[in-house]
């Protein structure tokens, strides 16, 4: 019985390592530099340099910002028991934009993911700050601050915007609109080591989320430690999604659609739902982002539009196929 | 579901891409219709006309400049007319200027429509897409506009002279595939239509983005590790990211020009991306150099 | 198994319960009543720990339950709650009953043990539930949901069931029905069960003890018999009752008097 249910989850992991293997492949072969497949094989200098010194890092960083949505946005929408939340919406990215302005005013921006990062810290702090109330996390008080921040640091970064020289609203721009573009591979191995091992924690709390789904009230019958619970979780969440938006930017519907999708495919159990949508957002991004850099090329999409089209319109086509029930 | 930034950023989005593939249609318009006389006082709103006015010997005609001319001496007394790209109609006209020069840009078209109507002359030229031809072309209308015709004609004999004499040196010499970094946020070069373009080619290099149509492309860093240039330039547009960088992005150490140590950041601040006289007295030869990596005389 | 020791608590500034004092003994089926307001609800949180006292203490099993940790609550005392929100996203009866579990799976346990599975089938077939295994828990009828949502407390192999208002929102049929289950739990598994009911009927018929609470603080505490007199009702709910013996089951039986004024 036991036996049953593992054996699926396994395939479903294996299945979905296989696409995420297929579809890397496929980013590595495709690209606005024209290498034929016998090149690839056999690369002489330039070939190899693009090769694994361009595509490869956009694809382990496609890979790891994808996993890292997709299961910020399990966990918090897990967390607020509210379909709607994806990890942006308790004011990371808005930290985090916020942060990139400014770096970019001040002209440091040969840093612009530290300084992401720590705006992104600034702003989940800030939100964790104000929920808490006597020592109990609010988790309608976090939504609610989270959303606020959120506008707030949209408002000051358009107030930055007005002000600045026209190439720095460009820097800031092109951040805001999400890149896989980040050439520093420091920056690219800092976010990677950061959000897997922030991902393989979160697994362990998949009996939690599992839980909490039920209400908190009722986790806390069932014998969870909630507080504490909530605390990991919440910063798990904010710290995984900080960690990515700081790199690449902001990808808006990863997050959101790929937990419902995952869930629509697998079903609601955390356990199967946290691996499952890490690989599935890494496998959609990267496609998303090899689709951004080849379909005008050398033109290149911003990696969100593409996401926002293609997620949406497949979300919405699946779901007035069935509702949003679990799938069997 | 969609944050607010994002639903800003697209039109925001929408605003800049016009700005930047938007005015390659703009005719370059001559003269004002409604000018009359010498014009005394001039509201600059570009800094390649604040440039030339200034050669002209007009600097103390100018009552309004943009921000974007601050790199300039001259300008630290003269009143800006409001932010980077958001040229104030209030200031202008409280400047009473006889004459306002306008960039051509979308942003600014709105400005020179209400200037208009106001009876305030304008007059615009096309500094984007037409190349070195639209830098003469400038500085002949400004000439006449101002009634300095017989300077703008000794600016364009010296930079006549330049040209050719640049063309003398670097005839024989062997022509370097050259790459200009114009933007690095993403990665923005010069082709055809920008005068950078045609400055490279004056200078005896071979842009290696030259098969492409568009005054100011978005590459890949793909593109530039394909193509293999042998010198990169970094014009310095007042920001302090310098050589360092460009040396850390993965993949672009086998370069040729990396290899070879021949990146420049080290161009004077504006002489290559002004299209004004400067950019062929000074911006030319500097340039030249670099490519050849030697002194031309 | 547990003991109340003169418990004061409340909600921000507000005090909602006074001096609480009582004990349960094993095999108890206790029932808490009171008017809306008269705290029964917060007596139950007090207990389960949700609300940590503002004075006084809860011993739970000779230790108070401040210093015992959640998990070991959670192996000793299940919480029925009334069953108001559907979880926000579908889950099967069985996963929903297999959540019972939770306090007997370790950190790093992945799955759950044969045993685990072999406890959901048995409270599922205490509950009658073992035919809605597949279903989903939006699907099922109030009283359907009321019998799973047993299942699962059961899961937890409690020695103590809290029970706030099981029957709220069942009809009269499912209202039995769950009620008798929880009765023959209570007789036949040895499980006290603590229930907080707003129905006085029920309760009569049900609990072996009853404490009656008046707005904040135990009014009286016994027998249902000794408590459900139409001196308490009236002096307590502020409202005109007579009492009469239940023809079928012998246990008092209150009647409410409609059209009368209400008193004092």
């Amino acid at each position: 019985m036991v036996e049953r249910k593992l054996k699926r989850w396994i395939t479903l992991i294996v299945l979905l390592s296989v696409i995420l293997a297929a579809i890397s492949l496929l980013a590595l072969i495709l690209g606005p530099a024209r290498i034929p497949l016998a090149e690839i094989l056999h690369p002489g200098q330039a070939a190899r340099a693009i090769l694994f010194k361009v595509r490869l890092p956009r694809i382990v960083l496609g890979f790891v910002v994808g996993a890292a949505l997709g299961v910020a946005g399990v966990i918090f929408q897990g967390m607020f028991r509210n379909p709607l939340v994806e990890p942006y919406t308790l004011g990371v990215s808005g930290g985090a934009a916020l942060g990139v302005s400014l770096s970019v005013i001040l002209q440091v921006d040969r840093v612009l993911p530290l300084s992401g990062f720590l705006g992104a810290l600034g702003a989940i702090w800030l939100v964790y700050f104000i929920a808490r109330q006597r020592g109990y996390l609010r988790i309608s008080m976090l939504l609610l601050t989270g959303v606020m921040i959120s506008f707030i640091s949209s408002a000051l970064i358009l107030l930055l915007m007005s002000l600045v020289h026209r190439e720095q609203l460009h820097g800031i721009l092109f951040w805001i609109m999400g890149t896989m573009g980040e050439t520093n591979l420091g920056f690219i191995r800092l976010a990677s080591v950061f959000i897997l091992t922030g991902i393989v924690i979160s697994f362990f709390f998949a009996r939690d989320l599992n839980a909490l789904s039920l209400g908190e009230e009722e986790a806390f019958h069932l014998g969870l430690n909630t507080e504490r619970t909530k605390r990991i979780l919440f910063a798990l969440g904010s710290l995984v999604a900080g960690a990515a938006v700081s790199v690449s930017g902001m990808i808006g519907f990863v997050g959101l659609l790929i937990p419902h999708f995952v869930r629509m495919t697998v079903g609601t159990d955390h356990r199967i739902l946290l691996p499952c949508s890490g690989l599935a957002g890494g496998v959609f991004l990267i496609g998303a982002d090899t689709l951004a850099r080849t379909i005008i090329s050398p033109l290149e999409l911003p990696v969100g539009v593409v996401t926002g089209i293609i997620g949406g319109s497949v979300f919405i086509y699946l779901l007035t196929r069935r509702s949003l029930k679990f799938g069997r | 579901m969609s944050t607010p930034i994002q639903d800003t950023t697209i039109k925001i989005l929408v605003l800049v891409q016009a700005l930047l593939i938007g005015c390659s249609n703009l005719p370059s318009e001559g003269p004002a219709s409604s000018l009359r006389g010498v014009p005394q006082r001039i509201v600059s709103l570009a800094p390649a006309y604040t440039e030339t006015l200034i050669e002209l010997g007009l600097a103390d005609r100018i009552v309004g400049v943009t921000p974007y001319s601050d790199y300039l001496a001259e300008t630290k007394n003269i009143r800006k007319v409001g932010g980077y790209d958001q040229p104030s109609l209030e200031k202008i006209v409280s400047l009473k200027p006889d004459l306002v020069l306008l960039a051509g840009y979308v942003g600014q078209r709105s400005i020179g429509e209400a200037l208009e109507r106001l009876g305030i002359p304008v007059a615009t030229f096309d500094l984007r897409a037409r190349g070195i031809e639209g830098v003469f072309e400038m500085v002949q209308g400004l000439g006449e506009l101002c009634k300095r015709e017989e300077q703008a004609r000794e600016i364009l004999a010296q930079m006549q002279r330049t040209i050719d004499e640049v063309k003398v040196w670097t005839k024989g010499l062997a022509r370097p595939r050259v790459y200009v970094e114009v933007g690095y946020n993403p990665l923005f070069t010069c082709a055809k239509g920008s005068f950078i373009h045609e400055l490279i080619a004056m200078s005896g290099g071979q842009n290696i983005a030259s098969d492409i149509n568009k005054p100011y492309p978005r590459i890949s860093p793909e593109f530039v590790i394909e193509r293999d240039p042998q010198v990169i330039i970094l014009p310095c547009m007042g920001r302090r990211y310098g050589k360092q960088s460009l040396l850390d992005r993965s993949g672009w150490q086998n370069i040729s020009a990396v290899k070879a140590g021949r990146v420049y950041d080290d161009l004077g601040p504006q002489i290559i991306t002004i299209p004004s006289p400067n950019l062929i007295l000074n911006g030319l030869p500097e340039l030249a150099r670099r490519i050849h990596g030697k002194e031309l005389w | 198994m547990l003991e109340v020791k003169k418990v004061s608590v409340g909600y921000n500034s507000t005090e909602v319960l006074r001096d609480i004092d009582f004990k349960v003994s094993s095999k108890d089926f206790l029932g808490i009543i009171g008017p809306n307001g008269s705290g029964k609800t917060t007596l139950l949180r007090v207990i389960s720990k949700v609300l940590r006292p503002w004075s006084g203490e809860v011993i739970f099993q000779g230790k108070n339950i401040s210093q015992i940790a959640n998990p070991e609550i959670a192996r000793q005392m299940a919480v029925v709650g009334q069953g108001r929100q559907d979880p926000i996203f579908p889950l099967s009866v069985k996963e929903f009953v297999l959540l019972g579990r939770t306090p007997y799976l370790r950190r790093f346990q992945l799955m759950e043990s044969e045993r685990d599975l072999k406890i959901v089938q048995e409270v599922m077939g205490l509950t009658d539930t073992l035919g809605l295994e597949e279903r989903c828990i939006e699907d099922l009828s109030g009283g359907e949901r009321q019998r799973v949502v047993i299942a699962q407390a059961l899961a937890q192999e409690p020695q103590f069931l809290l029970l706030d208002e099981p029957t709220a929102h069942l009809d009269i049929g499912h209202q039995i029905e769950v009620l008798d289950l929880i009765k023959r739990l209570n007789e036949g598994e040895n499980l006290t069960v603590l229930m907080v009911s707003h129905d006085l009927n029920l309760a009569a018929d049900y609990c072996n003890r009853l404490i009656l609470l008046k707005q904040g603080r135990i009014f009286q505490e016994g027998s249902p018999r000794e408590i459900l007199t139409y001196q308490n009702i009236e002096e307590v709910y502020e409202t005109l009752v007579v009492v009469k013996e239940n023809p079928i089951s012998s246990n008092p039986h209150v009647f409410l008097v409609p059209g009368r004024k209400k008193m004092r």
